[in-house]
């Protein structure tokens, strides 16, 4: 709507320039006639009076003349009296100092005492009779000469003057002062030479007229002939069709009209020929850039040509786009506010893929600022479509949506793009846990906190049987025996508290089998850790529970026969032994009380007897220190080797007449059965005294050393060694290398010796050659593992 | 006290062979055969009490140990001293008998000279050097 009055107010203020031009420019010859007209049109025009002062040829006064107006004929008088009456000093009151700064003073609300003070002291009666609320004090300039001052005053109750009248009187003036300045000129070539005829004269004033029109005025002004040909074009018609005053003087005007338009301009024409003045209308220019250009047009014929014209030409599109162009304006501030708010990174492209517009989330995201990123190729932080790149060279992983945008003739591309990294990771993760869920073996339910299921896994439905489908939204007691039912609702409230439960229990399977499982009930929490539910883990341990039974029982057989063999060795001990002793003792009796009385044979014989008997009882000696090795439980404590060794070698040469060096390192520790212990030296070193025994000097070594990382003890002799090649003969029971007639022994010993470095989780490993002496190495580690 | 040392021994041929081996060594003491555990504890509330007790711990009956506790048990015989003579070597034996009481545990060995030899240092320390209990 305001628009629209807008517009018709624009198309009366271009009539009457028309009308106000073409009176101007008949009035020419007579500046009296202008003066009076143009104060008689501007009173009409924005009221309510007008008074018009001209400037003395010397430039320095307001002539006393001029020409005044008031719609109030009581009022005419009266200012006519006032305004007319005496000349004014230039640069003195409102009117004297507009007629120095030479720009338009407009004083839209007035302050009364503020007005009276401006102004002379001879206008304040005159003013408050007018009751002034509004004025405008234009001055009248011509040809860069100032010719005038015109003063508009408006009187209460009458509305303070707004912009367009400003703009209108500004427009009258400009023509006023262009008449006055023609009518002066006129004036003066008359005078000087008084033989210019009067055509002659008008023409020169015609043409003079519009010789400098205002450059500056909104309004387009154009003196053409009607064949098209441009004499005059002020800098606000070449604003609106893009070119310069060079250009468009050698260009035929018509060329500006298009096709579609040219019948407005026929009819115009025609009007113009007819009456004079071209009848206003609205048609369209093609702008230099090749757009369309609407104005309002009106043509007046100037005086004494037949087919040269005045036009004055208004630009609508101008004034549209001042009103687009707010819009615009508006509409790009919600369009900004809009960017910034969005969750998202914004960022827009132009044609190239150069970046224009980045919003504070995209600077955010990709950690740049605005500047950084403005006319960037997008590939600085999209490398592609997935994945984006922060400054400081972190990927993110994104979602963006394109959209193309149309603007200013050009296509940009929108992308709306989200930091998805976290997400992604998050939804990865909850696949990752889901896929375990899936796959678990174990049954993963999920109940509510009165024991409703939730979930149910594939494992559950293996577990139990029931599908997912059958059981979530029932409750959890259908998979618990009637009696333990109490039992779940402790869980669920302890659940409830927070707690973490772990029990054994018997659950029920969809056939009614009993299943015996393991369950772990753990609270599920919300977001702000409130116990919303459980997550329910169970384990088959049916199997684990028969294979448990299982080991119980091969362990109790197990302990049996222990037990069984506990009982033979020591039957073994006790009985066996009792007729050798008696074998052997006898049979000594028998020598030593009959020796005398049998010969030397029969004595052999008897002590063969003994012999073997005492061969026997070591027999069985050894057999029981071997089984006692594995049949004894391991009870390690810290013992010190190299003494167990001395003290076997005390014990077995002792009271031996043989040579022997011993070399025995000290303090030789560690963690080993004690008993077992003694057992591994007494054997060890009493073989190394047995197997030196043919050599002079014997030497028995102890010591440790240490071979690959880990600690190693040996016993070494220079005895009669043995051959490497049985060197696996050697640990095996009864296994002898050497005859009973070289060495005696039972071929247990290295046996016995051997398992309990096994039993120690060692190893042993000998080393040696015929008459060379033989190393036995062994290990016994701390712990076994 | 009495001379006489009280043998437990169920097995014929070893109670000739300690017999024979104590006096070999020239142990003249008066040598009481009892057969097995329960005859062994009723020579014992029976008689004076011996100067030693050779006891073998594999008895018919009551076995060695069990005779052991008795003697340890009864205030009368609690300080009789008693020495192990077996066969078995097993630490558990050897243990036990200790930690019931025993002052000595001797293992009988398979060769007769050895034999002999451990009787007579057994029979020189309990006969000879060890102080006797006084008599209450």
């Amino acid at each position: 709507m305001e628009i629209e009055v807008e517009r018709n107010r624009l198309v009366e203020h271009v009539r009457m320039l028309v009308d106000i031009s073409y009176e101007l420019a008949a009035a020419t010859d007579d500046s009296r006639r202008v003066l009076e007209l143009a104060a008689r049109r501007l009173t009409e025009l924005v009221g309510d009076c007008c008074a018009i002062r001209t400037v003395t040829e010397d430039g320095e006064w307001l002539e006393a003349g001029g020409a005044a107006c008031h719609r109030d004929p009581q009022l005419h008088d009266a200012l006519e009296a006032v305004m007319l009456s005496g000349r004014q000093r230039i640069g003195t009151g409102m009117s004297g100092r507009v007629a120095t700064t030479r720009l338009p003073h407009v004083i839209a609300r007035i302050d009364p005492a503020e007005f009276a003070a401006a102004s002379e002291p001879r206008y304040h009666p005159l003013l408050e009779r007018l009751a002034v609320v509004s004025s405008i004090t234009l001055p009248l300039v011509c040809r860069g000469e100032l010719v005038g001052v015109v003063n508009l005053l408006r009187g209460a109750p009458g509305e303070p003057y707004d912009s367009g009248e400003v703009d209108l009187a500004t427009s009258v003036a400009e023509h006023v002062a262009l008449a006055i300045g023609n009518a002066r000129l006129v004036a003066s070539e008359r005078r000087a030479r008084e033989l210019a005829e009067q055509a002659v004269a008008s023409r020169l004033a015609a043409e003079a007229r519009f010789a400098r029109l205002s450059d500056c005025g909104i309004i387009g002004t154009l003196v053409c002939d009607a064949d098209g040909r441009v004499h005059e074009i002020n800098d606000a018609l070449l604003d609106m069709i893009g070119y310069t005053r060079d250009e468009i003087m050698a260009m035929n005007w018509r060329e500006l009209t298009p096709p579609d338009w040219s019948h407005v301009d026929n009819l115009a024409a025609g009007e113009l020929v007819r009456s004079g003045v071209g009848g206003l209308r609205e048609k369209q220019y093609v702008h230099k850039s090749g757009g369309r250009v609407t104005v309002l047009v009106g043509s007046a014929l100037l005086e004494g040509y037949s087919t040269r014209s005045v036009s004055f030409v208004l630009d609508l599109t101008g004034r549209r786009a001042a009103e687009v162009a707010a819009k615009q304006l508006r509409e790009e501030r919600m369009f900004r506010a809009l960017l910034e708010s969005a969750p998202d990174a914004m960022v827009i492209t132009d044609e190239a893929g150069a970046i224009a517009i980045v919003n504070t989330r995209g600077e955010e995201i990709f950690g740049y600022s605005r500047d950084e990123l403005a006319g960037k190729p997008l590939e600085l932080v999209l490398p592609d479509e997935e994945r984006g790149l922060r400054r400081d060279g972190t990927e993110l992983v994104i979602e963006q949506t394109t959209s193309p945008l149309d603007y200013d003739g050009k296509r940009w591309v929108s992308r709306s793009i989200r930091d998805v990294t976290e997400r992604r990771r998050a939804e990865a993760q909850r696949g990752r846990l889901a896929a375990i869920v899936d796959a678990s073996d174990d049954a993963i339910i999920g109940k509510s906190l009165e024991g409703i299921i939730t979930s149910w896994n594939p494992g559950a439905a293996r577990l139990f049987g029931y599908t997912a489908e059958e059981i979530v939204g029932e409750s959890i007691s259908k998979l618990i025996p009637v009696l333990a039912n109490s039992e779940e609702r402790e869980v669920l409230a302890a659940v409830a508290r927070g707690e973490v439960v772990r029990f054994e229990a018997m659950r029920c399977h969809k056939s009614g089998r009993e299943l015996a499982v393991a369950v772990t009930t753990s609270p599920v929490r919300d977001a702000n850790g409130r116990v919303i539910g459980a997550s329910k883990v169970a384990r088959d341990i049916t199997e684990k529970r028969q294979s448990e039974y299982a080991l119980a029982r091969a362990k109790e057989s197990a302990e049996t026969s222990a037990r069984e063999l506990e009982a033979f060795s020591y039957s073994v001990a006790h009985d066996l032994r009792a007729p050798l002793r008696g074998m052997n003792g006898f049979a000594q009796m028998l020598l030593d009380d009959y020796g005398g009385k049998l010969d030397e044979e029969a004595r052999d014989w008897l002590n063969e007897i003994a012999n073997n008997a005492r061969k026997m009882g070591a027999l069985i000696d050894a057999l029981l220190s071997l089984s006692r090795v594995t049949r004894s439980e391991l009870r390690r404590e810290s013992i010190d080797l190299s003494h167990l060794v001395r003290a076997a070698a005390v014990h077995i040469a002792g009271s031996s007449e043989r040579v022997a060096e011993w070399e025995i390192q000290d303090g030789i520790r560690a963690d080993v059965d004690p008993s077992l212990a003694r057992s591994l030296v007494d054997n060890l070193i009493g073989n190394a005294w047995k197997f030196t025994s043919k050599v002079a000097v014997a030497r028995i070594a102890f010591g440790e050393i240490e071979r690959d990382g880990a600690r190693e003890f040996f016993v070494r002799d220079n005895g009669a060694g043995f051959d490497m090649a049985y060197a696996n003969k050697l640990f095996a029971p009864f296994q002898r290398l050497h005859t009973m007639r070289e060495f005696e022994g039972t071929g247990i010993g290295l046996a016995t010796v051997q398992r309990i470095v096994r039993r120690h989780g060692g190893r042993i490993t000998a080393e040696g050659a015929v008459g060379a002496g033989a190393t036995f190495s062994f290990s016994l580690p701390a712990e076994r593992a | 006290m009495s001379k006489i040392i009280l043998l437990v021994e169920d097995n014929p041929s070893d109670e000739k062979l300690t017999v024979r081996a104590l006096k070999n060594c020239g142990i003249a003491n008066e040598v009481h055969v009892e057969r097995d555990g329960a005859a062994a504890l009723d020579y014992l509330a029976a008689h004076e009490l011996p100067t030693v007790v050779l006891l073998d711990l594999k008895l018919p009956k009551l076995d060695g140990l069990d005779v052991l506790k008795r003697i340890r048990g009864d205030e009368r015989t609690r300080l009789v001293p008693v020495v192990i003579l077996t066969s078995s070597k097993e630490d558990e034996d050897v243990v036990s008998s200790f930690s019931f009481g025993a002052n000595a545990y001797v293992r009988k060995p398979v060769d007769f000279t050895e034999f002999a030899e451990a009787a007579r240092t057994l029979g020189l320390f309990w006969l000879l050097l060890n102080e006797q209990i006084p008599r209450s």
